[in-house]
Order: C-alpha cells, then sequence, then structure tokens
C-alpha cells in the first residue's frame, strides 16, 4: 500500500515536471520505504513500461509520436538498455547511490538552466543524414512537416540515455528530449511523446536484465506500475492548474534533497 | 523555410500499434490489481522461482498475490515487443525500412533476453 501511494504521488509529479516518475521512485523506495536500491530501480522500470505503453497509444492515434524516428533512435537506445542492466547487476547498491544522486544533481541543474525550447525551423535540402516527416498540432489540427538532423551524433547520445535507463531505472526521457529538439532540431511536442514511445521497449530490455537476475520483486512492481499509470493521469490534469515555472522549482527542491539524501547514503562506508 | 510536400513520407497506419499497447497495459493492470487485492487480502506467500512457469500458473491458480502480479510483469514487459511487431506488420508496404528497424529493435530484446537467460 505504501509503494502504491508513494507511486502514485510520484507518477504525479512526475508527469506534472514532465520527467517521468522513475527520477522520484527509486528515491522514495529506497529512502523512504527501505526498498534495496536495485530492486527499486527493477521496480521503477515496470513503472516507465506502463507510462509508456498507455500513453503511447494515445501518442499515436492523436498523430503526435514519430514512430520512424522513433525505431531509429530505438535500435541504440534499446542496446543502451541492455548494457545498462547488465552493468548495474555488476555494481554494488552504494556505488549505485552515489550514481543516482550524481544523475539526479545534474538534473536539477539542467532544468535550472532551462528557459523554454524554441520551435526548430525547417531547412531546405535534404542529406542522406536526416529524416523528414509530419505531426498534426493538436491546437491547430494541421500537419506541420519539419526535419530531423543529425542521426548519428543522436544515435550515440540515444545509446547512453539507454545505458542511463538501465542502470538507474529513470527511463531516457531526460537525454532523449534534449537530444531531438536541440540536437536534432526536433519540435518539442515531438521530441517528448516520441521519446515516451521509445521508454517502453529500452525499459522492457532492461526489465527482462532485472527479471532474470531475480531483482524484480512482482508484488513491489504491481503497486508501482498501478500507481504510477494512475498518478501519471491525475498529474496531467493537475498540471494544467499550476504555472510551468512552479512545477520546475517545485522539481528542483525536490530532486535536490534526493540527491543530498542518495549521496549522504553514498558516503556512508560499509 | 518549408519542407516540400514532395519530400514527405506517406503515413503509416498506426490504429494496430495503439491497440495492441492499450489491451497489453489494460491485461496487466488487471493482472496487477488482482495481485494487489489478494496481497491485501493477506495471499502473499512470498515469492518463489520467477523463472519456472509451473511455480507461477500455480500461484495464479492458487490465488497467490506473487503469481498474479508476476504474470502482469511478463504482459507488461512482453507489450512493447508486441507494439513492435504490430508496427513491423503496418510499415511492411508504406516503408519496408522502418517495417526492417522495428525487427532490429526487436532483436534486441531477443538478445537481452537470451542474456539473460543465460545469466
Amino acid at each position: 500500500m505504501l509503494a502504491f501511494l508513494a507511486s502514485l504521488l510520484a507518477g504525479g509529479f512526475g508527469s506534472m515536471v514532465g520527467i517521468g516518475g522513475g527520477l522520484i521512485i527509486v528515491p522514495v523506495l529506497t529512502l523512504a520505504l527501505g526498498v534495496d536500491i536495485k530492486v527499486a530501480i527493477a521496480a521503477s522500470l515496470i513503472g516507465v513500461i506502463a507510462t509508456s505503453t498507455t500513453a503511447t497509444a494515445t501518442y499515436l492515434r492523436a498523430g503526435l509520436a514519430d514512430r520512424r524516428l522513433g525505431l531509429f533512435l530505438l535500435v541504440a537506445t534499446a542496446a543502451g538498455g541492455v548494457t545498462g542492466g547488465i552493468t548495474a547487476g555488476l555494481l554494488d547498491g552504494r556505488t549505485l547511490a552515489g550514481i543516482f544522486g550524481l544523475f539526479l544533481l545534474l538534473v536539477a541543474v539542467q532544468m535550472s538552466r532551462q528557459r523554454g525550447v524554441e520551435e526548430p525551423r525547417s531547412a531546405d535540402g535534404t542529406t542522406p543524414a536526416e529524416l523528414v516527416s509530419t505531426y498534426i498540432e493538436p491546437r491547430t489540427g494541421q500537419e506541420i512537416p519539419y526535419r530531423a538532423r543529425r542521426l548519428g551524433p543522436a544515435a550515440l547520445a540515444s545509446l547512453v540515455a539507454g545505458n542511463v535507463s538501465g542502470l538507474l531505472g529513470v527511463g531516457g526521457g531526460i537525454i532523449n528530449v534534449p537530444t531531438m529538439n536541440l540536437m536534432m532540431g526536433v519540435p518539442i511536442r515531438v521530441a517528448t511523446t516520441t521519446s515516451t514511445y521509445m521508454l517502453g521497449a529500452t525499459a522492457a530490455a532492461s526489465a527482462l536484465i532485472y527479471y532474470a537476475a531475480g531483482l524484480l520483486d512482482p508484488v513491489l512492481a504491481g503497486p508501482v506500475a498501478l500507481g504510477v499509470f494512475i498518478g501519471a493521469r491525475g498529474g496531467a490534469f493537475v498540471a494544467g492548474l499550476v504555472s510551468h515555472e512552479v512545477l520546475r522549482y517545485a522539481f528542483i527542491l525536490v530532486a535536490l534533497v534526493f540527491a543530498v539524501q542518495m549521496l549522504l547514503r553514498w558516503s556512508q562506508t560499509g | 523555410m518549408r519542407v516540400e510536400a514532395r519530400q514527405l513520407p506517406p503515413r503509416a497506419p498506426s490504429r494496430l500499434t495503439a491497440r495492441t499497447l492499450t489491451i497489453g497495459s489494460l491485461v496487466s493492470a488487471l493482472f496487477f490489481l488482482g495481485g494487489v487485492v489478494l496481497d491485501a487480502l493477506g495471499r502473499s506467500n512470498g515469492v518463489a522461482n520467477l523463472l519456472d512457469p509451473r511455480a507461477i500458473a500455480a500461484a495464479l491458480v492458487g490465488l497467490q498475490a506473487w503469481g498474479w502480479s508476476t504474470v502482469g510483469v511478463i504482459v507488461l514487459i512482453a507489450t512493447p515487443a508486441a507494439g513492435l511487431i504490430a508496427t513491423a506488420l503496418e510499415y511492411r508496404r508504406p516503408e519496408p525500412r522502418s517495417a526492417l528497424l522495428a525487427m532490429a529493435v526487436l532483436g534486441v530484446l531477443a538478445v537481452s533476453l537470451a542474456i539473460a537467460l543465460i545469466r
């Protein structure tokens, strides 16, 4: 019941700041409920898959997620998810807590510097390293064309995103979205929905490793998945009532508190 | 500066993929819900071997929380793979290259499964 409530809050808050629940679920399960960090990461991955499969169905029907781009990047991201899952099995809990704390600090710093991303402009001329596609803008119903550039570097960044997802159970959105939006020039709406589409297969690749290693506790994963599922829907509703700036600062504050606690755990000897 | 209309690829249908993901999510959520309810009712005798299909089936029939939650986990993990198969089917005619990419991602998932079982 506690895991369900924690995941409900994590899923709600995570979706409100557009970053998924994993960044909050893992510290909450570890610090508040005393769950082993590897078991918490495995449960979080199940929450990531639940969020991705549920949201992607909606995004596909709305014509928002770019599956062609997602599939191209997914090959690298899923491979990263496998290596991340294997790496996590080789590290001890204390080291993982330290890495998680550092990652949270980096996310908090990145979010504090974020000042809104401009919609990229399309450019003439196609090269082999570009993908041309369209999405349907929900506010106007118009089909808007765009061009995704720098496919090679983006695939490398996706490999890193998959690795982080498998290693820390946080999904790779925090890396995938800026990669697609800033590096590739994909509109932010397409970047977030395509990232969500990619997270399911990426997290599944890692979850298989955790499952076979006996680190996935299904009795814990069940409430986590249900909590994230319900919380994410509630959070999306509440997000419309609160300003993005307030949510951003709230997330930075929570991330910093968890980062300090995780780093304290890492600093403890034995 | 606009992208020329002639450069745009045909939009592949996505209904099958969306439906597959929705069904997978709902089925797994039902099993998870069953697991949570059974756990709340005290029908939780600890988790047995997650790689033993017979033990999982027995726990499912015996209304053990871990059996229901494990089936939920398996269905949920399989859902993105099923979605990729649906995507490959939808893309096979308008864009075979994307269908191949979907199969390549499925290949990575198969490698992950093989590594998991070997380890």
